[in-house]
């Protein structure tokens, strides 16, 4: 089985400059689950309203680490069992065994299953919200035999918790889902500082003003405005956000 | 085998992961519980519940002959079920299939003496498929495992039938048995013949240890009679092909060499769906018969015992025994009988993983005394070459076995004055005319259509015509 090292690039949505990473309450949360659920190799769920960080969360705690080994999967639009095992297999075998979807699930398990002695398998599952009932239970038979040593990770933004608790058997084994919620306007005025040097010495009020009309406390819809303003700012060399800047931004269609 | 085989159901909320983790932790397939985690099907669909069974048995698609229709999963999964001894079969996740394909592996599992578990999570389900199958509602799922074993006869030792002589012995149970219990000796006395001639014409020497061995691994049979019967044909082989040959069977009963797989052994064993490649790689992987001995033992020669089966001088155990069980039991469900080989198919791959074969000979169970004629009955046998360890049998053997090869040489009509014989040939002619082998006839001796018949040259419903009274005959062996 190949093992290469989970590394992609951290990227904020529409990737603005400057950027660092905010230790929101949703990220802390979700390391502490994680950690939970890799050590036992259980099945862990991160959800919550689109842009909030889930799927980046995710991407800075599992990236670079040497320690597991990282399958990502995003799931696609209207999935089957056969797609969901033929990725899976590309992504964990190098190869789609031929055969049938059966053949192919054995093969799966087998190759799941025998996971001791290796540094721990963390398979993800992103937009797990496009999960239906046949791809929900055939997850789960993928992950319950009892020999079973890999995590499984199911990621989703509107609708996920849904699906999950739509599947009783799915439902029931989550281990302590992580609920990514929009930023309050406290945990908004303490992080954004640290998110830009533009709001490090920009008017609490001007912040407040942004998110009730933009941003409603999303990260992604503040890193798009983020990577707007900071395009105005650098031919001025501005370096805090103003209440011009801001209000030319806003006028932007989204 | 189980005493009450009807179908029982059970709910258990198996949507709790401790309660699947319990089910799924009953699975002991050394102690004949399995249990099978299907591959979900699709919404109210039948899936492939046969080949899920195999799954659970051990059986993967990369070893090789996994089945490619369901009608040849349901026969493995049947055949397996049986050949592993598997008493409690739970199918957890049952509510999943439809009624009629949870019939189906109930029936299935039915043939093969093993009792089914369904374990179910949604009552209404369970309610439907409980009355389409007469399944017993019970609170819990209680394997019971295994199930008995055959008790079969030990090492038989053989048992001559009445005959003037060991060369007219085939002739003499013509008269001896009725039509069945001669072509049921007969076949095994061919089988025998016909093993042995290929053995030896495989070999470019034959030494102590093959002659010790190959004609113990054909000898073998529970039933003395025909034990003999595999002898008989053993020494017609060796003396077509140009050997005088004596055979005894030793005083001392012969323990046979247990083999029990290991755990990764019997994993890899377990791989194989097909019963024939299972079979095949547990006999040349554990065992130290070779690609043509294996070839040459008979579906009865595969002895059940309480404690494994017993082949070749070997007591194998464990996924090795159900192996051979299952090639076995699937050779009789090709229509095969008893007295035909093991394995037919010549595409069985010899290159398997071999684990410490040659490091335990089976016991010699015959002592076999060789020496080389002045030739072969058709010159075209190829002749070994015959290693100095050999003791050789009585000079009359040998000149009785001379003078028979020369007669049986001559076509029928044809003979030899004695007046040509050297004196010890006359003292073996003597011999063979008492005993009604050869005729003598105006100083001319000839071979007897009893030799003849004797020596697989003579067709047994002519010689039956001419020399019995008129009784119903089959030649065609009889399970």
């Amino acid at each position: 089985m190949a093992t290469i090292t989970f590394n992609p690039p951290i990227r904020h949505h529409a990737d603005p400059p400057g950027v660092g990473i905010i230790e929101t309450e949703g990220l802390l949360i979700a390391e502490h689950s994680l950690r939970y659920v890799i050590a036992h190799r259980q099945l862990g769920a991160l959800t919550g309203v689109a842009g909030t960080g889930k799927t980046f969360a995710l991407q800075v705690l599992l990236r670079a680490r040497r320690d597991i080994r990282v399958v990502w999967i995003e799931v696609q639009v209207k999935p089957t069992m056969l797609s969901i095992a033929r990725v899976l297999a590309l992504a964990l075998l190098g190869e789609v065994p031929r055969g049938s979807r059966h053949e192919l699930s054995y093969h799966l398990q087998d190759a799941l299953v025998d996971q001791s002695g290796e540094v721990p398998l963390v398979v993800v599952f992103d937009e797990a919200q496009r999960l239906n009932n046949e791809c929900a239970e055939y997850l789960r038979y993928l992950h319950d035999p009892h020999e079973t040593s890999f995590a499984m990770l199911l990621a989703g933004g509107n609708g996920c918790w849904e699906t999950i608790r739509r599947e009783p058997m799915l439902h029931s084994r989550v281990h302590e889902p992580v609920f990514f919620k929009p930023l309050g306007e406290k945990a908004l005025l303490q992080m954004l500082p640290n998110y830009h040097a533009m709001y490090e010495h920009a008017d609490p009020e001007l912040l407040l003003e942004v998110d009730q009309q933009r941003c409603h406390g999303i990260l992604r819809h503040w890193s798009a405005f983020t990577a707007s303003a900071a395009q105005l700012h650098a031919p001025r060399g501005e370096q805090t956000l103003t209440g011009a800047i801001a209000e030319v931004v806003l006028r932007q269609p989204k | 085998m189980s005493t009450d085989l009807a179908p029982r159901t059970v709910l258990r909320a198996e949507r709790e992961p401790q309660t699947l983790a319990g089910l799924l932790g009953l699975h002991d397939l050394e102690s004949g519980v399995v249990v099978c985690h299907p591959v979900p099907p699709r919404a109210g669909g039948a899936g492939q519940l046969a080949l899920d069974v195999l799954h659970a048995l051990g059986k993967r698609p990369s070893a090789g002959g996994w089945p490619r229709t369901s009608g040849v999963a349901a026969h493995y999964a049947k055949v397996w079920l049986e050949a592993e001894r598997v008493g409690d079969l739970v199918l957890v996740r049952a509510g999943l299939f439809a009624p009629a394909a949870l019939a189906e592996l109930a029936s299935l599992a039915r043939e093969a003496g093993t009792r089914t578990w369904l374990a179910f999570d949604d009552p209404k389900r369970r309610r439907a498929a409980g009355e389409l199958l007469s399944a017993q509602a019970v609170d819990a799922v209680q394997p019971s495992g295994g199930r008995c074993g055959e008790p079969t006869p030990g090492g038989a030792r053989a048992r001559a039938w009445p005959t003037p002589s060991p060369w007219l012995a085939r002739a003499a149970g013509a008269r001896t048995f009725t039509a069945q219990e001669f072509n049921d000796i007969d076949a095994r006395m061919y089988n025998a013949f016909k093993a042995t001639s290929t053995y030896i014409r495989s070999q470019r020497e034959l030494g102590y240890r093959s002659l010790q061995h190959f004609p113990g691994v054909m000898a073998v049979d529970p039933v003395p009679l025909r034990r003999h019967a595999r002898l008989i044909g053993v020494g017609c082989a060796l003396l077509q092909h140009g050997f005088a040959v004596e055979i005894r069977e030793r005083r001392i009963a012969a323990e046979p060499v247990v083999l029990t797989p290991t755990r990764a052994q019997a994993a890899q064993l377990r791989r194989h769906a097909s019963p024939a490649s299972a079979a095949f790689h547990a006999l040349t992987s554990l065992t130290d018969l070779d690609g043509i001995t294996i070839r040459s033992i008979t579906l009865d020669q595969v002895i059940e015992t309480a404690s494994g089966v017993w082949i070749g001088g070997y007591l194998l155990q464990g996924a090795a025994a159900a192996a051979l069980r299952a090639q076995r039991t699937a050779q009789y469900f090709r229509g095969l009988v008893s007295s035909q080989t093991l394995f037919m198919d010549a595409r069985i791959r010899d290159d398997v993983t071999v684990w410490g074969r040659g490091d335990i000979a089976p016991p010699i169970t015959l002592e076999v005394k060789l020496a080389r004629l002045s030739a072969p009955l058709d010159i075209s046998f190829h002749q070994p070459h015959l290693e100095a360890d050999l003791q050789t049998p009585a000079q009359e053997t040998q000149d009785e076995a001379e003078l028979i090869l020369r007669l049986l040489r001559l076509t029928p009509s044809r003979a030899i004055p004695l007046a040509r014989l050297s004196r010890p040939y006359r003292a073996a002619a003597a011999r063979l005319t008492a005993t009604s082998a050869t005729s003598v006839h105006e100083g001319l001796i000839a071979a007897s259509d009893h030799l003849r018949f004797s020596q697989f040259l003579f067709d047994p419903t002519r010689f039956m015509a001419k020399h019995i009274e008129p009784r119903p005959w089959h030649l065609q062996p009889q399970a």
